[in-house]
């Protein structure tokens, strides 16, 4: 068995935490009146650990997101990256992979990746260099020259990766990354994301619906309540890792947690469906 | 009775069909005049505006007049594309300059541009400049309300991840919404070559310069039928030529667009 | 909210800053006329402008040769309109007819028919007839290839559906097809009018007695950039006029169909 979870223990012994919200909370003014879409959020993120936020759809998980990216302002509430109060954008320290694939139309794979070294003043050939082993890295070596457009979603989906982790931020935020693809494609992406976390060492913040894609990635899960979302409750996942995330769902550790975490969950979908 | 997609006449017959119609109109054309039922002073003959043609092209006089055209149509164009371009990014990033300017856009939006064509040639003259002048007007609102179009129309989606990966506006301008207007521009330069080619004839029709359309106009003075068809058949060939070769570098500057996979 | 709404009260601030912005113009550009920084010549001044458009309205000059402009515009777009309409009623029907002629319209619907205008003086000479006959050609093919596709694109389930419920021929037409084709026709009428009116202003601009463009091009002709400037900035207002009434049928029709569907 490979080092990452020595290498997760030790980092936690170590320094702020990645992120930490306290008391989070965000309010949006519509033609109907102010709706409260998160009402006090309170948890901390270890740094190179890999947590996920689960919840109803529509509960707030994504908006979470956006304010921990510094996309949306806060209603109330500290937000702190690093130690340091956050509430802007953090190119150096925050990735964001969404849910739609977000690659410029007119630029190739390769020029995709190579844009945020670009943007961060690498020369190009050092930026070009580094894309391509990043584009090769996620296993679409041949395919840089091609346009999003000529892409499958799961090709989109690894160039947006590589995209991300070619600058290696400390937090990578991922909003539903995997939600749009077939079954095989996300199990493929879910498990080339695990491998390329372990390497890489980075924080992980990723969002879901999906129980199950939660309890296989990750060290630690946070379910919210149904929109507006609190935090209902905070598990651990302690199964071994490296993990494959098709074979894991039949391991017993992983049912019993799933069966633990589905009954909150199960509530709080239940609650948002009533309210509608 | 029903419009429903159904069974129609093969192509095969339809092709007949319309070559026929095509030769039938030029051969009734011809033989109407030669025979005295058509008068050859109004309509002339395909074969007497061929000759003309021919005669154009072997005397060497046609290429000033084309050339005169055409330079004013393409500097025209540029100019416009630039202005109009121009005017929309600040439209579009200045508040202040677009709450004027946008609402003006707007309203001039409705008038046939050729309406400013005397006020440019009082100000510019009778030659090639109010010409230029007359095609930037018409193709500046174009470029401007691509570009307009183009800005408002940036994928959110895009404009996060371009923020979230630490981009300047400048940054921004540079790798997202030049390289979007630029693509709505080439898909709407068909049209702004078109008009930038009416626009230069049109000049010249109202102008005394050189140029096809002032070869028209001098031949429809002095009631010269043959060489008034010659000179707008030119034309409406120049124009289909142009709009074909566009219509082909359309097809393969949008590479990108092609959507081939879901 | 005391005060009124908010938004109200931030348009109504934005059209006072725009008239502001206009009045300051105009006034930066007499005083610049009269510091001697500008050259009346080419742009004369704003109170002499106005002066003569006064004097214009006052002795029924103006309403004299606007007219003559309406009318050839308002004639040609009849004329024009009614044809198109009644041979893309032809061509929704009659399958043999669409397949064959289709492409020879779009031909010609992509041909710059405004270019045409000394072929129409020739054989119609410098009356509005001539006028007439280019607007009518402008809008004739816009005009039927909407309302054949109005016609090709009803839903082929209401058409079966009102026959089941006993609507013979004559009824379609009347209650299915008229109200689509009408509907399209609306949808693009501030467009059709731009071609009728550009059509008019162009023939009076190359030669015509009557008409504002008349106006216009003697003025310019005679270098009285004074009489040009009032010209067009009647012309201006006279078409600002048309649009503000089409885009308020517009709402108008709007607002009804929505409360068809409540």
């Amino acid at each position: 068995m490979r080092s990452p979870p020595a290498t997760v223990e030790a980092l936690q012994a170590v320094g702020p935490p990645a992120i930490e919200v306290t008391g989070l909370s965000k309010r949006f003014e519509t033609a109907v009146g102010t709706v409260a879409a998160i009402e006090s959020v309170t948890f901390a993120v270890r740094p190179g650990e890999f947590l996920c936020l689960v919840g109803p759809s529509g509960c707030g998980k994504s908006t979470v997101l956006n304010i921990i990216a510094g996309l949306l302002p806060a209603s109330g509430g500290q937000l702190r990256i690093c130690g340091n109060p956050g509430g802007g954008i953090l190119p150096d320290r925050i990735g964001y992979v969404f849910q739609r694939d977000a690659l410029l139309p007119w630029k190739t794979a390769l020029q995709n990746v190579m844009l945020p070294l670009l943007l961060r003043g690498v020369p190009v050939t050092q930026s070009r260099q580094d894309a391509l082993h990043w584009v090769r890295k996620v296993g679409l070596g041949g395919f840089e020259n091609h346009y999003p457009s000529q892409l499958s979603g799961g090709m989109r989906k690894r160039i947006s990766l590589a995209m991300t982790m070619v600058y290696r931020p400390s937090i990578i935020l991922m909003d539903e990354p995997f939600a749009a693809l077939d079954v095989q494609t996300r199990n493929l992406m879910e498990n080339e994301l695990l491998a390329l976390w372990a390497e890489a060492g980075s924080t992980v913040l990723f969002v879901t619906h999906d129980l199950e894609e939660a309890i296989a990635l990750a060290d630690r899960i946070i379910v919210l309540t149904a929109a507006p979302a609190r935090i209902r409750a905070d598990y651990p996942v302690p199964l071994d890792r490296p993990r494959d995330v098709a074979e894991i769902r039949t391991s017993s550790g992983f049912v019993d947690i799933y069966r633990r975490i589905w009954r909150d969950l199960r509530e709080e979908v239940a609650a948002s469906h009533g309210r509608r | 009775m029903s419009v429903s997609k159904g069974y129609g006449p093969s192509t095969a017959a339809v092709r007949t069909a319309q070559a026929a119609l095509v030769v039938g109109a030029l051969i009734g054309w011809e033989a109407g005049v030669r025979q005295g039922w058509l008068s050859a002073e109004f309509v002339s003959r395909p074969s007497a505006v061929g000759a003309v043609i021919a005669e154009w092209v072997r005397g060497g006089f046609l290429w000033p007049h084309l050339a005169a055209t055409v330079q004013a149509a393409m500097v025209g164009l540029v100019l416009g594309l630039a202005v109009g371009g121009t005017l929309g990014f600040l439209v579009m990033f200045v508040p202040a300059v677009g709450e004027v300017i946008e609402p003006a856009m707007s309203t001039l939006n409705a008038v046939p541009r050729i309406v400013f064509y005397p006020l440019l040639m009082l100000w510019l003259g009778l030659g090639m400049a109010s010409k230029v002048g007359l095609v930037v007007t018409i193709v500046a609102f174009v470029g401007y309300f691509t570009t307009v179009g183009a800005v408002r129309e940036v994928d959110r989606l895009l404009l996060a991840q371009v923020r979230i990966l630490g981009a300047s506006p400048a940054a921004m301008f540079r790798h997202l919404y030049l390289p979007a207007t630029l693509a709505w521009m080439v898909t709407s330069l068909r049209m702004s070559v078109g008009l930038a080619l009416i626009g230069a004839i049109l000049g010249e029709y109202m102008g005394s310069m050189r140029g096809i359309g002032n070869v028209i106009m001098g031949a429809q003075n002095l009631f010269q039928t043959p060489q008034v068809m010659a000179g707008l058949t030119l034309t409406l060939a120049l124009a289909a030529t142009a709009d074909s070769i566009l219509a082909y570098l359309e097809r393969r500057w949008s590479a990108w667009r092609r959507v081939q996979q879901p | 909210m005391a005060g009124g709404n908010p938004a109200a009260s931030g348009r109504r601030r934005r059209r006072a800053v725009r008239s502001l912005v206009l009045l300051s113009v105009l006034a930066a550009w007499e005083a610049a006329v009269r510091a001697g920084v500008l050259d009346p010549f080419y742009t004369s001044s704003p109170l002499p402008i106005l002066a003569t458009v006064v004097r214009w309205i006052a002795s029924g000059y103006v309403f004299e040769h606007v007219l003559a402009t309406l009318e050839v515009t308002l004639a040609g777009l009849a004329v024009g309109v009614l044809l198109g309409v009644a041979a893309g009623f032809a061509l929704g029907f009659l399958r043999w007819l669409e397949a064959v002629a289709l492409p020879f319209l779009t031909a010609a619907n992509a041909m710059p028919r405004i270019i045409l205008y000394p072929l129409m003086v020739l054989w119609l000479g410098f009356g509005p007839m001539s006028r007439i006959v280019l607007v009518a050609s402008l809008v004739v093919f816009p005009a039927l290839l909407t309302t054949h596709s109005a016609i090709r694109q009803v839903d082929v389930e209401i058409v079966q559906n009102a026959r089941v419920l006993g609507a013979h021929r004559f009824d379609l037409v009347r209650h299915i097809y008229i109200p689509a084709a009408a509907l399209w026709l609306f949808r693009t009428i501030r467009v059709t009018m731009g071609f009728a009116l550009a059509g008019a202003i162009v023939g009076e601009y190359v030669g015509a007695v009557r008409g504002m463009g008349m106006v216009i091009a003697f003025a310019q002709a005679m270098f009285r950039a004074r009489d040009v400037m009032a010209g067009t900035a009647i012309l201006l207002a006279v078409i600002w006029f048309i649009d503000l009434g089409l885009r308020a049928a517009e709402n108008a029709a709007a607002r009804w169909r929505l409360s068809e569907v409540m």
